[in-house]
């Protein structure tokens, strides 16, 4: 039963704060802390709890639940996959609660909000069985709109609308999905039966994938379908998009991997050039976009973009190399991608009250610290070497040349998008932080305030978490690849 | 007959009929000359008693397991319909809750009866396989609901829609009848049990047959409110009183489709029938969806908004009806069930609303809601979000259930089938632009006004009332199983 512990952890929480009232604005933030922290210490139980040696899923818990009308279980369990996501939902969870802190406005709806948001992200990591999936993908859609609509900041309502619009329409096309899944296999909404004998025809894999992979792939920021990426993250309170971009992105990268891959492996196979181009090009168009950028938060929004596009490349490769590095990549990005909005939305915005980089004048001698987080952050986020970008990208990067369905043409492409990485967080960071802004009619102070103690938590427990991986990948590495061995097995025999 | 049999069969309908009575006996007695607020109190209460008591009743009947069927078919007592007329008197209870709540006219007492009576009108509907039984109870339920829709005599777009509603009700009536009349010249027979039988005769005239069964079609479009059935419903819904709206929205939706299911159901067994049927209601969902969805994204007015998008859950029922078996039907009466409960809500919701604002609800004046009344916001994000298919809320489920059941008939990827759940799934999805508009009304937007509004509080028996709905609404979502089941199992045998 421990696998209900973080869901019912956080829907309890969300509960709870929701019905404070919103003048006792301590006891909110400390629930909402305890309630962060205890869902984290009970997915890091479910770490320490993980048999290594057994592939499969582990901890299930599976009850009726809707029989007669169709058939679909209350069933959970958890896997490598879902174990190292589960694991950064939990940090990010933690470090947006304190990122959040300040917030003084409708607190108790916010962090009502922000947990029945976190509930559903645990959910979808966790169900076994396909409508449970579903059920809880949706149950996260809905609260960003309104963290976005009432917290956020420019064009915040286009933006929420934007976004909600782009995720329902999203599981619309996976609904459709899953219906033909339910009707052309027996084994109802079962995903580890479907994983393993699903009895679904070439014809019918073939067909559905598409929308399996459009309907997921819409919430994973999937070139052509990831404009609501860059506007709702920059539109977002700092806590929504460390979120957005740290784990509701990659809810729609697991369900391309449990559903699309893991399911329809023929469909996978069928398509996966067309994907893995998609993703290339998203890769270097991302970057690009990036580099033209004036925003600051858009230049990260688009470099989120360009680093999903990393994952879907690395579904694409069909190879245990690429799957893995995609996996640590959802891992690496959702850490280095809520680092960087942390920075940017939080600290630097909250202190300069603009995101203009014209405007910004020689902000490293008035904030140093943060300056030097910027960088560290913006090293982890080119893919040096110490940081977990890099194993990530590697591994990618190495399946996309083992990879027989992949053209080598797009290791060039992937190789330029690496330089343009390069180049536009070099390129920002020197605009942010070291030049003379050309537009310099804002008076900054001369210093300004240090990091509070959230804010230096915050950031330091982040990048502890990418050096950890950087250094020592094995600890995720390890459990991914049993995660993965399941998918991998249909994959070979779909390919032979 | 049996008269002992009989009032053991319509007991509860007595209940409400005497209490129609009771409430303006007493009204006109003791309390003609006083104060307009005191006399709404007391009607209120004595028609909230009678429907308890009248509640109570069918469950009781409901438990000791009556099954009667008198006078060949024109009273039928079974589990199943004994639960919709359980459900219809307990959508009659928040209705008549709302309604002590809204200003009146001096007409205090008869509106409680003319609600009492529109629910027997309801139940009768429900209990019945006589197709004239049905048509006089259609009847009775239409003319309460013209009748309370103008019910503001000085209000006049009141009276204009109720003419409206009237007049196009009558003719709606009017093709119903005729309807019947083929039915009963093809099969001579006018209860449903041996109409369904003789409709599979080699011999019958299919053409005369199936043209009954297009009148029928107009009739019942208008009474659900189905496309191009459908310009009633706006002018009714927004210049009725709310609480009137909300009846009109549910209780009167859920007996026809309910009625709908059973009319059309014998008729879709036979293959050279139901192709035409059909196809007229493919066409009637479609058109629904799109008019209802695309109508509602332009309405200010959040009654009218409602309205739209109640246009649009008729293209929805009207797709478990496609299915045209048991499981689709049960899937019909499952989600009407729960979009009534949900729009119950909402209607209640803007009915609260309208009282502390005294004036109408539209998406500008309702800013700041979330400040004075949080319950309120909360219960309204429920319902919208359930009337919007959001998970875990009991709309997600109806919804999914509706759609798997057509699917499943016709399992085969990409046909007409899939095609319409398609329309039906991105409908829907679209249409959650305008409900989160409505929410961004209420919960997101900060109103320059919320200072000045009065704080609304609401009594005890309005509070329950909104929590026994919304948490119908959450449990019916998470839990959906027990209902399921007993719609299946009642509608199989």
């Amino acid at each position: 039963m421990e696998v209900l512990l973080p869901i019912v952890i956080s829907f309890i929480g969300s509960a709870l704060v929701a019905v404070t009232p919103s003048e006792k604005l301590k006891t909110i933030r400390i629930l909402s802390l305890t309630t962060a922290t205890a869902g984290f210490l009970a997915v890091l139980y479910l770490y320490f709890g993980y048999d290594n040696t057994k592939a499969g899923f582990q901890g299930v818990v599976k009850m009726d639940w809707i029989k007669n009308a169709f058939n679909a279980d209350f069933h959970l369990g958890y896997d490598g996959i879902s174990l190292t996501l589960v694991l950064l939902t939990g940090i990010i969870a933690v470090c947006g609660v304190l990122a959040s802190w300040n917030i003084s406005h409708r607190t108790n709806a916010f962090f009502g909000f922000y947990f029945a948001l976190i509930g559903g992200v645990y959910g979808v990591f966790l169900s076994l069985d396909l409508f449970l999936l579903f059920v809880f993908y949706e149950i996260a859609i809905v609260p960003k709109y309104f963290l976005i609509a009432i917290w956020g900041s420019t064009r915040r309502e286009y933006a929420s609308m934007q976004l909600v619009i782009y995720s329902i329409v999203g599981s619309a096309f996976a609904l459709l999905g899953l219906f033909a899944i339910y009707l052309g296999s027996n084994h109802g909404f079962n995903i580890p039966e479907l994983i393993t004998k699903s009895g679904l025809g070439y014809e019918l894999q073939t067909q559905i994938f598409p929308f399996i992979f459009i309907g997921f792939g819409i919430l994973a920021g999937m070139f052509p379908f990831h404009t609501w990426a860059p506007t709702g993250h920059s539109a977002a309170p700092t806590a929504a998009s460390m979120l957005l971009a740290g784990v509701v992105m990659k809810l729609g990268a697991y369900g391309c991997l449990r559903v699309g891959l893991g399911i329809l492996p023929v469909g996978a196979h069928y398509w996966a050039g067309c994907i893995g181009w998609l993703s290339a090009f998203a890769i270097v168009y991302g970057a690009l976009i990036a580099l033209s950028q004036k925003d600051f938060k858009y230049v990260i929004g688009y470099s989120s973009v360009s680093h999903m596009g990393f994952v879907l490349l690395g579904l694409s490769t069909l190879s245990q190399m690429g799957l893995v590095g995609a996996t640590l990549q959802m891992f690496s990005h959702g850490i280095i991608g809520a680092l960087l909005f942390a920075i940017v939305g939080g600290l630097i915005y909250e202190r300069t009250h603009t995101r203009n980089l014209d405007t910004f004048n020689h902000l490293f001698s008035r904030m140093p610290a943060i300056a030097w987080l910027f960088i560290i952050a913006g090293c982890a986020s080119m893919g040096l070497p110490l940081f977990s970008g890099f194993i990530a990208e590697l591994h990618i990067i190495l399946g996309l040349w083992q990879s027989t369905v992949q053209s080598v043409w797009l290791v060039v492409l992937v190789g330029i998008g690496i330089v343009l990485t390069f180049a536009y967080t070099l390129i920002k960071i020197h605009e942010a932080f070291f030049r003379k802004a050309p537009v310099s009619d804002e008076h900054f102070p001369k210093s300004f305030e240090p990091l509070a103690w959230n804010e230096k938590a915050l950031c330091g427990i982040l990048i502890i978490c990418t050096l950890v991986i950087g250094l020592f990948p094995f600890v995720l590495t390890d459990i991914i690849e049993t995660g993965l061995r399941p998918i991998i097995k249909t994959l070979e025999i779909v390919s032979r | 007959m049996d008269y002992i049999q009989l009032v053991k069969a319509v007991l509860p309908e007595l209940m409400l009929l005497a209490t129609a009575f009771i409430a303006i006996g007493i009204d006109y007695k003791f309390f003609r000359n006083q104060d307009e607020k005191l006399r709404s109190r007391v009607a209120s209460n004595v028609t909230l008693y009678g429907l308890v008591c009248a509640l109570g009743t069918v469950l009781i009947q409901y438990h000791l397991g009556i099954e009667l069927n008198l006078g060949n078919g024109q009273v039928v007592i079974t589990p199943l319909n004994l639960m919709f007329k359980a459900v219809l008197i307990g959508l009659m209870f928040p209705t008549v809750v709302f309604a002590a709540r809204e200003a009146s006219c001096e007409h205090v007492s008869e509106h409680y009866a003319m609600l009492l009576l529109s629910a027997i009108g309801a139940c009768f509907l429900v209990a019945t396989d006589n197709l004239l039984i049905v048509f006089v109870a259609l009847e009775l339920l239409s003319l309460c609901l013209y009748t309370m829709t103008a019910f503001y005599k000085n209000y006049k777009e009141a009276t204009e829609a109720g003419i409206k509603y009237f007049l196009a009700g009558g003719v709606a009536s009017a093709f119903l009848l005729f309807g019947f009349s083929y039915i009963y010249g093809a099969t001579n027979a006018i209860d449903l049990p041996t109409i369904s039988q003789r409709l599979t005769d080699p011999d019958l005239p299919v053409l005369f047959v199936v043209t009954g069964f297009m009148f029928i079609l107009v009739g019942m479009g208008f009474k659900m409110a189905a496309v191009p059935f459908h310009l009633w419903a706006p002018d009714a819904y927004t210049c009725a009183p709310t609480s009137v709206t909300s009846w009109i929205a549910t209780g009167s939706k859920v007996a026809s489709f309910l009625i709908l299911g059973k009319l059309i159901l014998p008729a879709l067994s036979n293959r050279s029938l139901s192709e035409p049927i059909i196809g007229v209601l493919v066409l009637m969902s479609v058109l629904s969806m799109i008019v209802g969805n695309i109508g509602a994204i332009r309405q200010k007015n959040l009654k009218a908004l409602l309205a739209y998008s109640s246009i649009a859950h008729s293209g929805y029922l009207l797709i478990g009806v496609i299915a045209g078996d048991a499981k689709g039907t049960s899937a019909v009466l499952f989600y009407v069930i729960i979009y009534a409960i949900a729009n119950m809500g909402a209607f209640g919701v803007i009915a609260m609303l309208e009282t502390a604002l005294g004036r109408r609800i539209t998406l500008d004046n309702c800013a700041g809601c979330w400040r004075t009344s949080p319950l309120l916001a909360v219960c309204l994000l429920i319902f919208i979000l359930s009337l919007a298919g959001i998970p875990p809320l009991a709309g997600f489920t109806g919804k999914f259930y509706l759609f798997f059941a057509l699917v499943e008939n016709n399992p085969i990827w990409f046909n007409l089938s899939y095609a319409l759940i398609a329309l039906a799934i991105f409908t829907s999805a679209f249409a959650l632009y305008y409900y989160l508009r409505l929410l961004k009304a209420c919960i997101v937007k900060e109103s320059p006004e919320s200072t000045r509004a009065l704080p609304l509080s609401l009594n005890l028996l309005e509070q329950s009332t909104f929590a026994a709905l919304a948490f119908a609404t959450v449990f019916l979502g998470v839990y959906p199983m027990p209902l399921m089941r007993f719609l299946i199992s009642r509608l199989t045998n």
